[in-house]
């Protein structure tokens, strides 16, 4: 027999010795906010990511989205900046740097570990808790590659439009298998962002900017 | 059949020469004392914040109930969706089966390097040593693990490895590991640890990490964090290694959401912690980022065995949150290394005896005053008062080969007492006597110190504090002369 048999035999021995029968549960309906107007979502995305030291900025125009990353690119400490090849990101950085010269998400990881800022998109907004949701990407499918570009720079701006905004964890599960394809509804890794990376491991000292990325900003396009 | 597991380093047995040593160390006690309340404040502002918390609890706790009923089959069900999506799943009955597996995976690909991210049950079977022995240096990634590391410790707490250490102790060592001047604040610290760990990543062959929750219906699993380092460890080497214990299985993707509630207020007091990286398999093609490989180690390592009775099953239910250590009187007096195992605290005291053997470790049971903060603070409604004292009664009942010789002289001893006490009770004549012979031995332990001090079976209990003296005339003899004198109510009470 092999360890795996040994193993669920051995389970099913105790399970049926211990004589206790459990009838699956049952799934949940998905669970959703009280207040889910547009507007409700933006305010609660952007009061909760601030409650964890992330920055929202509201803009209503891509003329603004672009000044909005020019004025974080100028706070950096000028290191380069990384960006994925989501079409969106592409013209957003254009627009906000000109000619500048960037990395991208196929840059080799040693020019990204060394970037100030990197730029994706999100595809997925949680309103209760401030939360980005990113799908690692797949080349096959022709989907941005966001998986080192939003995490190896020092600081991640994520573009998220209003209208991916989901108010609960519930709902935004409820929507993953939508960010893979048929055959395979999940990719392969997806990553939720609260906020910058943060520890306390030092006498319960709250530090930001571990060993993700020290600042958090999403560029929320309330109109789109 | 592997029905017992092991615990790495376990020295449970020694808990009665550990735990005074802790009670005497003043910086120690400093720092849990700090660490605990505060994390435990934090819990508690955030849970308050829910309104329908106990609801989540219940929810919680049923779909444990479900999984650990039917774990076979949600086992097989993940087993099926994780390859099906092209993660390769391994089973281990023991540490030593799933220590080979992972060498032999690095082996394989000649690694050097492996980054890990905090796994308690890496910690449980002595991975690092294994790779050591295999010729992989593993470094651990997240910063308060690190800091053990380097210390040459193991963690002392679930969630904040280096709760016992202060940050002026953590400079002292960062000082001298690396061998130069350390900044004085948090901040520096972190800092000096990020830059270390950097190149760690970058170069690592393999990244190693454990897993909050598996899901059956996905084939994914999904690990949480704070520090990204389980984001570099899973995105970075081209392999990927998740070492995770068989009970730690969810029906559904959907489940997540009401685990996610509690688990982040009642580790860290935290809404939701920073990240949830959820992995279902290795990159498509060589244009996307992230591993090659994605490897699942299932270990069992005596867990099925709890299955076999519904009060040692629910020990499975727990996710590992440290609730119940933050909250314990005993554990905010000792700290985690005087339980002497990896798992410290009220779920170490029961999860310990029951994987690695009672006999291992009969001391942990006993150690709890029984008041049911761990029970009433568990998202996942764990009776760990209930098991403890399941345990305590299995220690008595099944006699000198399940105990230490520390545990088998305390149950003489109370086993002594408490024959006593019934037969005192069983008449009030009896109880009279030994009221009247309890008063005057009492009467001149307060009186001749030492007596009450140094010797007999009171020594455990007054080393530490004063007997009270006791009151000449008993409850019943003042009641018979306040009757005699008719005055109900009133009349002076010595």
């Amino acid at each position: 027999m092999t360890t795996r048999d040994d193993i669920l035999n051995c389970i099913r021995g105790h399970i049926d010795a211990s004589g206790v029968s459990t009838k699956p549960t049952e799934a949940l309906p998905v669970r959703t906010l009280v207040r889910s107007s547009r507007d409700d979502m933006i305010r609660e995305f952007a009061q909760q990511l601030e409650s964890v030291a992330g920055c929202c900025h509201c803009v209503q125009t891509h003329d603004e989205a672009a000044e909005v990353l020019r004025t974080i690119v100028a706070e950096g400490s000028g290191g380069t900046l990384a960006r994925s090849s989501e079409p969106r990101v592409v013209q957003l950085v254009e627009q906000a740097l000109g000619s500048t010269e960037v990395a991208t998400d196929s840059s080799p990881r040693e020019v990204l570990l060394d970037c100030a800022v990197g730029v994706t998109t999100a595809p997925l907004g949680i309103a209760e808790h401030g939360t980005i949701v990113m799908p690692s990407g797949d080349a096959d499918l022709g989907r941005e590659r966001t998986r080192l570009v939003a995490l190896l720079p020092l600081a991640h701006v994520a573009i998220l439009r209003a209208s991916d905004l989901v108010g609960t964890i519930s709902e935004a599960l409820s929507r993953l298998p939508s960010l893979g394809a048929d055959d395979r509804p999940l990719p392969p890794t997806v990553t939720f962002a609260t906020g910058p990376s943060r520890t306390a491991d030092i006498q319960q000292e709250l530090v930001l900017g571990v060993h993700g990325p020290h600042a958090q900003h999403v560029i929320l396009l309330t109109h789109d | 059949m592997s029905e017992r597991g092991s615990i790495h380093h376990l020295k449970a047995t020694d808990f009665s020469e550990l735990y005074p040593s802790a009670l005497t160390n003043v910086e120690l006690r400093g720092a849990l004392a700090f660490g605990t309340k505060l994390v435990s404040n934090r819990r508690d502002n955030t849970v308050a914040a829910v309104d329908d918390w106990q609801d989540l609890r219940d929810r919680a706790s049923s779909i444990k109930t479900d999984v650990l009923s039917n774990l076979d089959q949600y086992l097989q069900v993940f087993e099926q969706q994780a390859q099906a999506s092209g993660t390769h799943v391994h089973w281990a009955s023991t540490p030593a089966e799933a220590c080979s597996i992972i060498t032999g995976l690095a082996e394989a690909q000649g690694a050097k390097l492996a980054v890990k991210s905090k796994s308690m049950v890496s910690e449980e079977i002595g991975l690092n040593q294994a790779l050591e022995e295999s010729g992989v240096r593993p470094v651990e990634t997240d910063l308060g693990e690190w800091i053990v590391q380097i210390a040459g410790e193991t963690p002392s707490h679930i969630v904040a490895p280096a709760l016992h250490r202060s940050r002026e102790d953590v400079r002292e060592l960062f000082a001298r590991v690396l061998g130069r001047p350390m900044p004085e604040d948090a901040e520096g610290l972190t800092e000096v640890a990020r830059l270390e760990l950097r190149q760690a990543f970058a170069d690592a062959d393999i990244g190693i990490s454990g897993a909050n929750f598996l899901v059956a219906e996905t084939g994914s699993f999904l690990i949480l964090e704070n520090e990204g380092n389980i984001r570099m460890t899973t995105s970075l080497p081209r392999m990927h290694i998740a070492l995770v214990g068989i009970e730690k299985v969810l029906p559904r993707l959907s489940d997540l959401d009401v685990f996610l509630r509690v688990i982040g207020r009642s580790g860290t007091g935290q809404r939701l912690t920073s990240y949830q990286t959820l992995v279902t398999g290795p990159r498509r093609t060589s244009d996307d980022d992230g591993p090659d490989e994605v490897h699942v180690v299932l270990l069992d390592n005596g867990r099925s065995s709890l299955l076999a009775e519904e009060v040692t099953s629910q020990t499975l239910g727990c996710i590992r949150c440290g609730a119940c250590l933050n909250t314990c009187p005993v554990y905010r007096q000792i700290g985690g290394h005087a339980y002497g195992s990896v798992y410290p605290g009220p779920i170490g005291s029961i999860l310990t005896p029951q994987l690695a053997g009672l006999h291992q470790a009969s001391q942990l049971p006993f150690a709890s005053s029984l008041c049911g903060a761990c029970r009433d603070v568990c998202p996942v409604k764990i009776d760990i008062p209930e098991v403890l004292l399941h345990l305590r009664a299995k220690s008595v009942a099944d006699g000198p080969r399940v105990r230490d010789a520390v545990t088998h002289q305390k149950i003489r001893r109370q086993v002594g007492g408490f024959k006593m006490w019934s037969w005192a009770m069983r008449s009030p004549r009896r109880y009279r006597m030994a009221g009247r012979v309890a008063r005057v031995m009492a009467w001149m332990a307060t009186r001749l110190p030492f007596i009450g001090r140094c010797s007999g079976p009171l020594r455990g209990w007054t080393k530490g504090r004063v007997l009270p003296t006791p009151p000449r005339r008993s409850f019943r003899a003042q009641m018979a002369r306040r009757k005699q004198s008719g005055t109900p109510g009133g009349g002076a009470s010595s």
